[in-house]
């Protein structure tokens, strides 16, 4: 079984981040915000499943409010009520440097995932998040051995 | 040659409800959980679910509307039958809560329908299916006929056995069209009396099998749900009543002679008698005696914890090394809103482990106390379920019951319930020469020829020891005996 100690986990989705938006360091701002909204869009899908599209709006909404402190830009991609906070989002982030694109996607990620972990239990989020990454996990699994 | 379809039924994972059921869920059937809200309905189809699927039998758990899905996520794992390693790999989770508000029906049947074709689950829950039931009734919705009727086909094609969770009014039991197509129903229902909530469950159809008829009592705890079929079940083989030749010995060599050998294998026996008149000594008596003989026992304590019941019963010592050694169970029965079934599944549980061959239950008093109030208001029926029961185990069951002594009229158990036994033994207290004296018969031994006597006992450091018979003597009951003319002049009775 998979194990991801708390501890480690914002280790584990700090290597997630790396790896889904640093195939190309060369890319534009544009490329790396594309790469981290599809891969949200992805994790979003997953979650989706469990908690149905109101659920992840409602836990996007408040991963971007929380996330907001640290990268005040983030803010303005929660101002469109009944669009999903994603599309907004997308744009924000294509206005910044490919590095801050980074650092916010996995701010915003650890963020995203430690809410749903709070809510409905580490141990679901881990299988879950094996199905959004599974390449990812194997690292992790990797790293924590 | 015999080409009848068999019908294999899925064990259930939820103890007590396979036998309720008949013996397990219909594989392919089409079932309704019904019941009230917070009855246990998601709880009791989430653990079938973790139960029954695997990586080749999965499980598709659908939620539309009623509890948000990340509340019922959240709340369902608290219960120890929920398995977050089988999710994704033998359950998967769909929300379609979104899906119905916004696009109606028809497209909750085309994404349902969709999701069975790609992921080719086994066992289907659609939670709640009352949200459906709702929509139907909207214009321009697809009617609930049609979608059931596509749903079903297309489950059955699928060769899908399906759960409809929902929240129901007994009512509807006669016009919704949902509960003709089901192929089974589980109807969960609570009953509010006084402080207490009793949940029960009546499997009111389940086509092709002899469900056990009636209410059975449910409990949730945090292992998930358990049923406790109600008792006797009509369907379950009884044991053959022992062979009543065989005595069990009391321990108390005088009331054994008063019994013609001690108390028949397989028989229940009340003790009744006033405060203090030593009911408690004489039934752990019972059971020690049997322990010595190689015949473990259980003691069933209603009103004192095991250790204050320890502390005060002769040679405590004694009884706390039997408990030690795996001969003697003793079981505490205390809550306030236990259902006769719980009680008795917890007697017989105790019962298999040990293969206990007596048991005592001290008291009917306490049992009575022990108690929810709506099981307390037919205590007899209870009772009588009770016995029976323990009965059908093949064991011999003595059980204590307080008399409020009255000198005016023979009363021989309280609630009326002396009939349920098949023995009584009567303890009274009777002033002789001046002193308070305690007297012992039989009144009852159905089958058996016993002594008609009245027998003098006291109250020894092992127990109760039983003396002459007071033949000397009439009006023994009404407390003040006088001595027949014939023996006035023999002189006192030895004591």
């Amino acid at each position: 079984m998979l194990k991801h100690p708390q501890a480690s986990r914002a280790d584990f989705l700090d290597v997630v981040a790396a790896k889904l938006l640093a195939d190309n360091p060369d890319d534009e701002p544009s490329g790396v915000a594309a790469r981290a909204v599809i891969a949200l869009e992805r994790l979003a899908h997953h979650v989706e499943q469990l908690v149905g599209a109101t659920g992840v709006g409602a836990l996007l909404a408040r991963s971007i409010a929380l996330a907001s402190v640290t990268f005040p830009w983030l803010k303005v991609t929660a101002a469109v009520p009944g669009e999903s906070p994603l599309v907004q989002l997308r744009l924000a982030i294509e206005a910044q440097d490919g590095s801050v694109i980074t650092a916010a996607f996995a701010l915003l990620l650890a963020t995203f995932v430690g809410l749903l972990g709070r809510l409905i239990g580490e141990g679901l989020v881990t299988h879950l998040l094996h199905d959004v990454w599974p390449g990812a996990c194997s690292q992790e699994v990797k790293e924590s051995s | 040659m015999n080409e009848r379809v068999k019908i294999n039924k899925i064990p259930s994972g939820v103890p007590g409800l396979d036998e309720v059921l008949g013996g397990g869920i219909p594989e392919l059937s089409f079932n309704l959980i019904a019941g009230s809200p917070g009855s246990g309905k998601t709880t009791l189809a989430q653990q079938i679910m973790f139960a029954t699927a695997t990586v080749e039998r999965p499980a598709l758990f659908i939620t539309i509307l009623g509890e948000p899905p990340i509340k019922m996520l959240r709340y369902q794992q608290q219960f120890a039958f929920f398995d977050a390693a089988k999710i994704s790999t033998a359950v998967r989770f769909l929300h379609l809560g979104d899906v119905l508000l916004e696009h109606g029906l028809k497209a909750v049947l085309g994404k349902i329908i969709d999701e069975i074709d790609r992921t080719r689950p086994k066992l289907v829950f659609v939670d709640s299916f009352r949200a459906v039931v709702r929509k139907s009734e909207e214009h321009g919705q697809l009617d609930l006929q049609s979608f059931m009727q596509r749903l079903s086909l297309h489950l059955t094609g699928w060769e899908a056995t399906t759960f409809l969770i929902g929240e129901y009014e007994e009512r509807e039991l006669e016009c919704n069209p949902l509960f003709t197509i089901a192929d089974g129903i589980v109807w969960i229902s609570q009953v509010t009396d006084r402080n207490s909530i009793v949940r029960k469950v009546q499997v009111v159809k389940m086509r092709g099998q002899g469900q056990v008829p009636g209410l059975h009592t449910i409990k949730i705890t945090e292992a998930g749900v358990r049923v406790y079929p109600r008792l006797p079940n009509p369907d379950r083989p009884i044991a053959a009543r022992p062979v009543h030749q065989h005595r069990r010995k009391t321990g108390a060599e005088g009331l054994d002679l008063m019994l013609g050998g001690g108390i028949p294998t397989g028989y229940s026996v009340m003790i009744v008698g006033p405060s203090g008149s030593g009911k408690t000594i004489l039934s752990t008596q019972f059971v020690r005696e049997g322990i010595e003989r190689g015949e473990p026992g259980v003691i069933a304590v209603f009103e004192k914890r095991p250790d204050q019941y320890l502390s005060t019963a002769p040679n405590p010592d004694e009884l706390g090394k039997l408990v030690a050694s795996g001969m003697l169970k003793m079981l505490h029965v205390r809550p306030l809103d236990l259902s006769v079934d719980e009680t008795m599944e917890e007697i017989a549980a105790a019962v298999l482990a040990i293969g206990a061959k007596r048991v005592a239950i001290d008291s009917l008093s306490g049992f009575e106390l022990a108690l929810a109030p709506s099981f307390r208001e037919d205590f007899r029926e209870s009772l009588y379920r009770m016995v029976g029961g323990l009965v059908g185990l093949g064991v011999t069951v003595v059980m204590t019951a307080e008399l409020v002594e009255s000198y005016t009229d023979l009363r021989l158990s309280p609630h009326g319930i002396s009939f349920l036994t098949d023995g009584i033994i009567l303890q009274r207290y009777a002033e002789l020469e001046g002193a308070l004296r305690k007297v012992v018969c039989v009144v009852k031994m159905r089958g058996y020829d016993h002594d008609k006597g009245m027998r003098l006992y006291e109250i020894g450091p092992s127990g109760i020891v039983v003396g002459e018979t007071l033949e000397d003597y009439v009006g023994i009951l009404t407390g003040t005996p006088r001595r027949t003319a014939k023996h006035a002049n023999r002189g006192e009775i030895s004591r």
